[in-house]
């Protein structure tokens, strides 16, 4: 049974911010909405004090300051131990620069995303657990870099890197593949030696410095209007 | 009084005119005795010569460190060493050669004394010719051209601006309007889940793309993440990406605009197939982009505005934040020199008073003029001498302060011809009252000498004079053009940044209302569609297609940016005054229950503000046994006549319990929300519920 994870949302869309705490967090089991604000400021005014597991908010608040921004400051603050960030924008990337230090983990999820709650449970929990989560529709519209890093793997490992960054678990990566655990376990090493990341170094965490790496050395592939 | 002289570095050219003139006045005024003609003329012209070598000299010998850095003294130093040592050059070399005549010493001394004021007023003549050309060639080679150039631009950007907002306005309608409309139409037959993949759809192929493209308010969060979520790829150093990422790169018109055009690259490489390569490194205070694999774009007036420059094939550099500069207010056109448009340079024919030559330099004038009451070479100075002198030192400084005061009791500009006027005429009452005076002390007069008298004052007074406050005039009138000048520069500088920042100021308000207020709304549509609320997610629809958007359009055309504000905003209680009645029942459940009380509160006024436009609320609360009433009356206008409950109409259901009640209605020019409730039926709910939501909700749809 998987622990509650009390979740604080900050969403400036009125009925996009009703639906989302009452119509769809409400069906994901172990998920409460602890509170919901409209602005950032509306959170920093209201409850200075408040903590929770994960921090749901919309990149975009209007005006004041703006939800990445909110999230850079609670996760510094220890206030919450994951992020999710909610956008109508495609710009993964923004993961790849977020301070995981202290364990915090972030996801992305593109507004129309949430209403895959399988997709939105992966996102809470995987931040709530320190690892790096990108909405699995955006993942599908990125390519490697010619030059970077991610051309020296192997088509394989670029798909279970791929799976890793939408927030899968070993367990859910074989299933899916068909694999047995084992099995990805090595092809999870084997990515880590590729893209010379070292496991054993004092405040890494391999899995999250993979997906890093991944969102830093693939771009989009959709093509602009 | 002000002083507007401008004392410029010391020069020769007064030395020259008063070599030649002393040449003339040696040749025509000294007896050439036992000289022939031309040993004479060689003898004075070289005594001349000789005495301008010695003054020419004199003006190299540094005087800063005893008369420290003043232009002002270094001026009266220099000029008046020069012409002591000059003077005291001719006298010795008239001496030798045996052209001295055996004046008195007074006479000598009095040499000195008019030389030296002589050198003063043709100095300070020069000086304000020098300020008038200085001037003049300021306003005709740079300020003009280069408010030429601005205003040439400005034409540009206010073309390229609005071809942009009729071109915004036909894309809203033409990328959203209609396609949402049509959207509407198909999904009223569809079921939820068809229609909510319809809507989703819409978002990410269309309306993501578009307000993305309209103002690329992605770049919020950075350039080099908006960047990647276009699909380039940038090489920078980590420090860049940092810098970015907290907002210190680039300002936000500079980031906007090389957003525009690092992206129109980009799909000049989707055409041609190729993937374009940028970096970024900061250099020089600027930020350099060098692109490689394709060919970049030119830059647009926007971005030339912007400060973003072409630095090489290839490469361009846009300012760091902070770091603008304005390159296109300090370029100079080719193609503008004759142009008719901006500022014309004219010297005005009108004397404003402002850069006369002070009373001091007209008693030198004066002075100047004194000695040649046909007492030169006369070795006695009687009272009759010593009267005229005085009389024609002081009638000429009397009559010019005169003529000032005129000058400023007026307040409008004279024309140059009265100022001449006025100086004629001060050289003819100083004549007159010379003459007047020998008269009255027994000289005889004849008609020739009258004449003499009356003609040399013309020319030592009137002319001089005169000649001193026409350059002055020129003089101010440079400077009042150069200002002018400079003013209407800055004035043009200044529409420029206006239609600029209003131009960006535009497309982010039109990309905020279709990304916040559509595309949110739109998501939360296809979220009702997920959930099976079909009416309500159609109902929703209908409000963007039928007020939002039509209202969007309409305060675009119109351009009332204010109004698109408005549609941009999302109501919340900030935006309102909010009077709360006292009584103890509002402070019992202000403490008892606040989160109750707050979302009562904060919901009316978000509504009462998106949908009556209401500035003020007045909250009163009554308790009768175990029933609360609260009562928020705004001054909003009048409710439409078709509105009905919404969705956001159950928080309020949801807020008075299953006991309670709540009404809507209108008192004569205020609307009244009136909330019934059971202390006990909200009790547990006001505690427990651990996300009772804050912010605005929709209220009538």
């Amino acid at each position: 049974m998987n622990a509650v994870l009390d979740t604080i949302v900050v969403e400036d869309e009125p009925l996009y911010r009703e639906l989302l705490c009452t119509g769809l967090m409400s069906q994901l089991p172990g998920i409460r909405v602890a509170a919901a604000f409209a602005t950032a400021e509306q959170l920093l005014e209201m409850a200075p004090d408040l903590r929770a597991d994960v921090l749901l908010t919309d990149i975009d608040l209007g005006d004041g300051e703006d939800g990445y921004a909110l999230a850079m400051r609670l996760a510094s603050a220890r206030r919450v131990r994951g992020v999710v960030l909610l956008s109508n924008f495609a710009m993964p990337a923004l993961l790849a620069d977020a301070p995981t230090t202290g364990g915090v983990g972030w996801a992305y999820l593109l507004k129309t995303s949430v209403s895959d709650l399988g997709q939105l449970d992966l996102a809470l929990r995987g931040a709530a657990a320190g690892d790096l989560v990108v909405d699995a529709t955006l993942t599908d519209s990125l390519e490697p870099q010619i030059t970077g890093p991610l051309s020296n793997l192997t088509s394989r490992q670029s798909e279970v890197l791929t799976l890793m960054a939408n927030g899968w678990s070993n367990q859910h990566i074989a299933d899916a593949l068909v694999l047995s655990v084992r099995s990805v376990e090595s092809v999870v090493s084997d990515i880590i030696r590729a893209l010379s990341i070292n496991p054993h170094e004092s405040g890494i965490n391999a899995r999250v410095a993979c997906v890093a790496m991944y969102l830093r050395s693939t771009k989009r592939t959709q093509p602009r209007p | 009084m002000k002083e507007n002289h401008d004392w410029h570095e010391p020069r020769l050219t007064p030395f020259v005119i008063l070599a030649l003139a002393g040449v003339l006045f040696m040749a025509t005024s000294f007896d050439p005795w036992e000289f022939d003609p031309w040993t004479f003329v060689i003898a004075i012209t070289a005594t001349s010569l000789l005495t301008l070598t010695v003054e020419a000299s004199a003006l190299r010998i540094p005087l800063d460190r005893l008369l420290q850095t003043r232009p002002r003294a270094q001026w009266f130093g220099h000029y008046g060493l020069a012409s002591a040592l000059g003077s005291i050059t001719l006298i010795a070399c008239l001496e030798i050669i045996g052209l001295s005549q055996q004046r008195a010493g007074f006479v000598l001394v009095l040499v000195v004394i008019t030389r030296a004021a002589n050198t003063y007023i043709i100095a300070y003549g020069v000086d304000e010719l020098i300020s008038f050309r200085r001037d003049a060639d300021l306003a005709r080679a740079q300020l003009k051209p280069s408010l030429q150039l601005i205003t040439y631009v400005n034409t540009r950007l206010d073309k390229l601006t609005q071809d942009t907002y009729r071109h915004d306005i036909d894309t809203i309608n033409d990328c959203v309007m209609k396609p949402l409309v049509a959207l509407e139409s198909t999904i009223q037959h569809q079921t939820s889940a068809q229609a909510a993949r319809e809507v989703e759809s819409f978002i990410d192929d269309q309306l993501r793309p578009l307000s993305q493209r309209l103002h690329p308010i992605a770049v919020k969060v950075g350039l080099i993440a908006a960047l990647a979520a276009e699909g380039i790829d940038v090489r920078t150093a980590p420090v860049v990406r940092e810098m970015d990422s907290r907002g210190e790169l680039l300002d936000e018109l500079v980031q906007v605009e090389l957003f525009r055009w690092i992206t129109s690259i980009g799909a000049t490489g989707q055409t041609t197939g190729a993937s374009p390569s940028i970096s970024l490194i900061i250099e020089n205070r600027a930020l350099r982009i060098d692109v490689t694999t394709v060919v970049p774009a030119e830059l647009d007036a926007r971005q030339e505005i912007s400060g973003m420059a072409v630095v090489g094939p290839g490469s361009i550099t846009a300012p760091l934040r902070g770091q603008f500069i304005d390159q296109t207010a300090v370029g100079r056109p080719q193609q503008m020199q004759d142009s008719k448009d901006g500022a014309r340079l004219h010297i005005t024919s009108r004397w404003t008073g402002e850069n006369d030559p002070p009373v001091w330099m007209i008693a030198l004038v004066a002075l100047g003029a004194a000695p040649a009451v046909s007492f030169i070479a006369n070795s006695f100075v009687g009272p009759k001498v010593i009267v005229a002198t005085a009389a024609s030192f002081l009638v000429p400084v009397v009559l010019y302060i005169l003529m000032q005061w005129r000058q400023r009791r007026r307040r409008s500009d004279a024309s140059l011809g009265l100022m001449a006027l006025w100086w004629v005429g001060i050289g003819l009452a100083t004549s007159f009252t010379v003459v007047a005076i020998m008269v009255v002390f027994g000289s005889s007069i004849t008609l020739g000498s009258f004449m003499a008298e009356v003609a040399r004052y013309l020319m030592r007074l009137s002319l001089f004079g005169g000649v001193l406050t026409l350059f002055g005039a020129l003089a101010a009138s440079a400077r009042t053009t150069v200002a002018e000048v400079a003013e209407q520069r800055e004035v043009a500088l200044a529409e420029r940044w206006r239609t600029l920042t209003d131009y960006h100021e535009r497309a982010r308000l039109i990309a905020e209302v279709l990304h916040r207020r559509v595309q949110s709304r739109l998501a939360g549509i296809a979220l009702l569609f997920h959930l099976d609320q079909q009416s309500d997610a159609l109902a929703q629809l209908r409000e963007i297609t039928s007020e939002l958007l039509p209202q969007l359009l309409t305060a675009l055309t119109d351009s009332d940016l204010e109004h698109a504000a408005h549609l941009n905003t999302v109501a919340s209680a900030k935006h309102i005054h909010i009077e709360y009645r006292e009584s103890p029942a509002l402070n019992i459940l202000r403490s008892e229950h606040p989160r109750l009380f707050g979302t009562m509160v904060d919901e009316c006024a978000a509504n009462a503000y998106r949908h009556g436009r209401a500035q003020r609320m007045r909250v009163e609360v009554t308790r009768d046994g175990n029933w609360w009433h609260v009562t928020c009356s705004n001054n909003g206008k009048a409710l439409d006549e078709n509105w009905r409950p919404g969705l956001g109409a159950r928080q309020y259901d949801d807020a008075v319990g299953p006991d309670g009640s709540w009404s809507m209605s209108r008192v004569g020019a205020t609307t009244v929300v009136a909330f019934t409730f059971r202390a006990s039926s909200v009790e547990n709910d006001d505690q427990d519920s651990p996300h009772s939501t804050n912010g605005a909700a929709d209220l009538v749809r």
